[in-house]
């Protein structure tokens, strides 16, 4: 053997000593480790056993820090290694620590200088303990994780997938043995025995003798503990691989000006991506042409399809029930602004479907009819109603007049009470178009509501008995003549205008001497549109009564030309010595021009010759006012 | 410039803010009181028991406490957040002697996994006494502590008192150490916010979601919005969370998450993203009334079970809970109706005849399917990020064109958050972008593996290093899942921001 070949054999010597040393002391080291265990499965964590394990661990880890800045120790099913040397292992006992942190995955363990006595003792009562916390799913790896030790880290299983088939083998056998799984570190006995209170104490005198003979770590010191995994990566930075082939040249960034325009080799494995998605420039242009991608809000229109569609598909009725209930809350803030078009948005799809499955038997067919219904509800048209009234526009006609037609017919009451609220005479008249159309053209709901106290609700029933034509039914009309509202007498004329019977000319003549200017012209009208000759007595003498002279004059006007109009001849006579005494007056003053309205009244061909050559005989302004009334002015 | 007021709006203005301030010191005040007697009374039962005689003083003010706030407020949550308990939005200061209690509030509602109470009608003392009761007998409980105990409530017939679930992405946001320290970190926990909120709605057993959750809803999406204005990357970095026991609540906020970022890139004003945002999670809370089993189904061919292809629906109905058709309102119903239905028509439910989609169904549709992608459900495990995008170019005529490149654009052929393995072998998750348009490839990365796939000290390398010639040091070869890798993506990402946050601020 040569010097060199000697030197080198005692250096290996020297070393496999050191090792086997080192082996020795780590092997102590865990079994103060399982010791503390122990203890902690008998104590809490402040009793003094568990401390004085607890420090004597600490106290040779620190030593093990000798020897190199790390300690990293493998986990194998049944041992636990360093550097390839058993420390720990217990081939009997599948429930031991190394299958344990085995079993959660854990494959290195890793403690590092640095560790303090607090980490050392929360590691050692979260192996411990870990059991308690097996309910929760959690396992070793997890807890570590969320430990966050700053000196002690671990590797996970998924790094080593060497090891997984042999977990996997290990994994059954211990299906087959469960029940004893926590007998090392499990705290299921809490209570203290006497025959563990013997061993505890034996644990305790034969773990201290290592203390003392614990000190030979001097003699080591060739490892560094950081011959596997973690062990390489001790330093407080990782290098990257990359670096590693290029020393201390010089290294840029391809984001540099120098490399401006240079093509560039990229051996990146990019993935198929649309190509200008990635292109600054391209994607400029995406930007550039938004159109369509504007922020819209949702129209009624289509969440009124959505909410039909939620409706169609619903299938149980409870649901169904608690679904149209908020959808009613929903659409109230609608009726209260007279939104009356995003409300026939939804109400009308929901009002369509409910049709449908009243048609079908469904059973949706009831609470969807109630829905309508409750929308359709007096309180709430009242509501709809005071906003109307509040801020009309002719633009709602179309809208207010869907809303009622497609309000269930069962609220016909209800519909009139909101009829009665409203006050603008448009979309009253709206109203009653849509609820003539609502009520299938039948007069009785009308009928119903002459005898209403509210003269609108009488005014408008009579308008809708005025479309409907119903003969029949105008006859209730003509004793609203008797009410004292002048707008319902007045409207009782107008209805009444076509029809004639003895009953209605009685009214008329009594409205010919009505107290209110609208009736009595109104009753003028009637005469002479049906030609009753017999009101010209009548006529006569109010016009050649006093009071006549307080009439305004578009009612003087409408007294004058009816009275030329039914008086004939006799009429004429009686204008034509104003008329006469005028052209030599030259008078062209109101008693004048209602003489002539009269003279232009009459039908007769005499009668329009005289008036012929009364023109051509006036002069001035009198013959300008008649040739103005006889163009029709 | 200021506008001139005359006196009596001025005394109008003064006497709101005081109105507004006596009632934030009224409900502060009352909120300590429960505070401080809850501790009290825990402290005094644990001595005795919840039924003994000596804790009637401290339950009589503890409920007459509880009766005023809910006579006040309708109904209100005490809640825990991190370091401080809350009634609703109003944070309970804690003095010196109130601290204490607050400590042990929080302790004792952490040792249940509880996030609070929801005191939702009149309280009566045998009802404290139950909770009571319950929290002796109930010292530790598991992530589903708020169930058991609201099981144990209602069984003992006491409705006016709800616990609330502690989140545990939570819990995981402050083993991160989230707090509202830096904009990057006030993003997490923004989002962390959202979720714990999102996941006590879903949670929530009665059929109508309480005013005050909707309000807490609509505030955390306000805060979401704040983010993502504050620091959009990291905001929309928050969308790599997944837990799959919050797997519900996360997938509807990541969905939200990258709704906000692309409504963000259209220019939307801040109400709109509000809008967005709340659409964006609506879109989901019909699943609140789907059986749970059914949630995380793998789609078959694009078609839903029957259970779940009424979640659209249900959707609906969940929004209308809050009864008006606002523009708000319509927007979230036509985002729970229509994000599964595709721009080619495909999907479900069915579309709306003659018309496009909405704009904000539009981009949750793209969110949704994203993040549907990137989640593992059973027996589909989760693609890459940058595989889903792949996918979803690949569904183009699902989704508007445009939409599609601007998310593809946005979040870049590898989003943060993905984790990539390197031409070295080394595994790593992307942390930033890279802003040059030609090397969008070329992302910095957090290397987290070695070659050999130990993992290493995390470090950040810009994959846009090259040498003198241009030659790049190393590029990604590959993308691949965290699960693949075992690599923890969130706590990559921001415990080195709170690292880094930390460090700064200890430099400065």
């Amino acid at each position: 053997m040569t010097q060199l070949e000697s030197l080198t054999a005692s250096s290996a010597q020297q070393d496999r000593a050191a090792t086997r040393t080192r082996v020795r002391e780590l092997q102590k080291l865990m079994a103060v480790f399982l010791k503390a265990g122990k203890t902690l499965r008998l104590y809490n964590e402040g009793h003094e056993f568990f401390s004085r394990f607890a420090d004597e661990f600490e106290t040779r880890l620190e030593a093990e820090f000798e020897h190199g800045d790390s300690l990293t120790l493998e986990i194998t099913p049944n041992s636990i290694l360093w550097d390839g040397h058993v420390v720990h292992e217990n081939k009997e006992q599948r429930e031991n620590l190394a299958f344990k942190l085995y079993r959660d995955g854990v494959r290195l363990l890793q403690f590092r200088e640095g560790v303090t006595a607090d980490q050392t003792r929360d590691f050692v009562t979260l192996v411990a303990r870990e059991g308690d916390v097996k309910g929760s799913g959690q396992d070793l790896s997890v807890l570590f994780w969320e430990s966050d030790f700053k000196h002690i880290h671990i590797a996970v299983a998924e790094t080593f997938v060497d090891y997984d088939e042999e977990a996997n083998r290990a994994l059954k056998q211990l299906e087959s043995d469960l029940g004893t799984f926590e007998k090392e570190f499990g705290l299921e006995k809490r209570e203290l025995t006497e025959d563990q209170l013997e061993e505890l104490k034996r644990i305790w005198q034969g773990g201290h003798p290592t203390l003392a003979g614990g000190g030979g770590g001097a003699e080591g010191g060739g490892g560094t503990g950081a011959t596997k995994g973690l062990g390489t990566v001790a330093a407080p930075a990782y290098e990257p691989a990359a670096l590693a082939a290029y020393g201390d040249a010089e290294l840029h960034s391809r984001t540099d000006d120098r490399f401006a325009g240079k093509p560039v080799f990229d051996p990146t494995d990019m993935p198929a991506l649309p190509a200008e998605s990635l292109d600054d420039l391209s994607m400029e242009l995406v930007y550039a042409d938004l159109h369509g991608l504007e922020q819209a809000y949702a129209s009624f229109e289509e969440v009124g399809g959505v909410l039909a569609h939620v409706v169609e598909g619903e299938g149980d009725a409870q649901e169904l029930v608690e679904f149209l209930k908020h959808l009613d809350d929903a659409l109230a803030p609608l009726l209260s602004t007279a939104a009356i078009g995003p409300l026939n948005s939804v109400l009308r799809r929901i009002a369509l479907i409910a049709r449908r499955e009243s048609e079908a038997g469904s059973f949706r067919a009831e609470p969807l009819n109630e829905f309508v219904r409750g929308v359709g509800r007096l309180e709430r048209l009242q509501v709809l109603a005071r906003a109307i009234n509040e801020d009309w526009q002719s633009t709602l006609r179309g809208d207010l007049f869907s809303f009622v037609s497609i309000q269930d017919p069962r609220g016909f009451e209800d519909l009139m009470g909101f009829l009665g609220a409203l006050l603008p005479e448009e979309p009253r008249q709206v109203v009653v178009d849509a609820m003539i159309l609502l009520s299938g053209r039948r007069p009785d709901p009308w009928v119903g509501a002459l005898d209403g106290g509210n003269w609108h609700l009488v005014i408008d029933a009579m308008e809708a008995l005025s479309v409907l034509g119903d003969v029949p039914a105008l006859e209730h009309v003509i004793p609203l003549f008797e009410r004292t509202e002048p707008q319902v007498r007045l409207k009782v004329l107008e209805v009444l205008k076509k029809e004639r019977s003895a009953r209605i000319v009685e009214i008329v003549f009594r409205g010919l001497e009505d107290e209110d200017s609208a009736v009595r012209l109104a009753a003028l009208r009637y005469c002479a549109v049906h030609r009753l000759k017999e009101a010209v007595p009548t006529l006569q003498r109010a016009i050649e009564h006093r009071a006549f002279r307080s009439f305004d004059f578009s009612e003087k006007r409408g007294w004058h030309i009816t009275f030329g109009l039914l008086g004939g001849g006799a009429a004429l006579d009686q204008v034509k010595n104003t008329l006469e005494s005028a052209l030599h007056n030259g008078d062209h003053g109101e008693d004048v021009h209602l003489a002539l309205l009269t003279a232009k009244a009459v039908r007769e061909t005499a009668a329009r010759a005289w008036l012929a050559d009364y023109i051509e005989r006036a002069s001035g302004d009198l013959s300008r006012l008649a040739r103005k009334i006889m163009a029709g002015g | 410039m200021a506008t001139a007021q005359t006196p009596g709006a001025q005394s109008a203005h003064a006497k709101e803010i005081r109105d507004r301030m006596m009632e934030q010191a009224r409900v502060h005040a009352l909120g300590k009181a429960l505070v401080s007697r809850f501790a009290m009374l825990l402290k005094t039962a644990r001595l005795h028991s919840a039924q003994n005689s000596a804790l009637q003083y401290s339950v009589k003010i503890f409920v007459d406490a509880a009766n005023e706030l809910t006579l006040h407020l309708g109904d209100f949550m005490l809640r825990g957040d991190q370091d401080s308990m809350f009634v609703n939005d109003v944070r309970i200061r804690a003095e010196s002697i109130v601290w204490d209690n607050v400590v042990i509030m929080l302790r004792e509602l952490a040792d249940r996994q509880l996030g609070g109470m929801h005191v939702k009608g009149r309280v009566l003392p045998t009802h404290v006494r139950t909770v009571l009761d319950l929290f002796l007998k109930y010292r530790r409980l598991d992530g589903d502590g708020a169930r058991q105990m609201n099981e144990r409530l209602a069984a003992s017939g006491v409705d006016s008192i709800r616990f609330l679930p502690r989140l545990s992405l939570v819990l995981e946001a402050e083993k991160i150490g989230v707090q509202e320290e830096n904009e990057v970190l006030g993003a997490v926990h923004a989002y962390t916010q959202m979720v714990a909120t999102w996941k006590t709605y879903l949670e929530t057993e009665e059929r109508a979601i309480p005013e005050v959750v909707r309000n807490r809803l609509l505030h955390t999406v306000q805060s979401a919005v704040d983010g993502l204005h504050d620091a959009t990357e990291w905001f929309l970095a928050t969308a790599n969370f997944r837990r799959e026991t919050d797997l519900r609540a996360v997938h509807a906020c990541n969905v939200a998450v990258l709704s906000l970022g692309l409504g963000m890139r259209l220019e939307l004003g801040r109400k709109s993203l509000m809008n967005l945002g709340m659409a964006a999670l609506y879109a989901d809370s019909g699943l609140r009334r789907v059986p749970r089993r059914y949630h995380v189904v793998a789609l078959t061919g694009g078609h839903p079970p029957p259970e779940l292809a009424v979640h659209p629906y249900e959707s609906v109905k969940e929004v209308l809970q809050t009864p008006a058709l606002t523009r708000a309102q319509r927007d979230r119903i036509m985002v729970a109706y229509e994000h599964h239905v595709g721009r080619d028509g495909r999907g479900y439910p069915p579309p709306l005849p003659g018309k496009g989609l909405h704009l904000f169904s539009a981009i949750v549709s793209i969110a949704d399917r994203y993040v549907e992608l990137t989640t593992e459900l059973p027996g589909v495990p989760a693609m890459s990020l940058s595989r889903a995008l792949e996918v979803l170019a690949q569904e183009e005529d699902r989704y508007d064109p445009r939409l599609l490149r601007i998310f593809i654009h946005m979040l870049g052929p590898f989003p943060v958050g993905s984790v990539v393995k390197l031409a070295t072998g080394e595994v790593a998750v992307v942390v930033a972008q890279c802003e040059h348009s030609e090397l969008r490839g070329r992302p910095v990365v957090r290397i987290v593996r070695n070659p050999r796939g130990v993992p290493v000290t995390p470090t950040d390398f810009d994959l846009t290093r090259c040498d003198a010639q241009g030659n790049f040091l190393t590029s990604i070869v590959d993308a691949l899942t965290p699960k693949e890798t075992g690599v923890d993506v969130v706590r990559t990402l921001f415990t080195e921001a709170r690292n880094e946050h930390q460090k700064r601020k200890a430099g400065g």
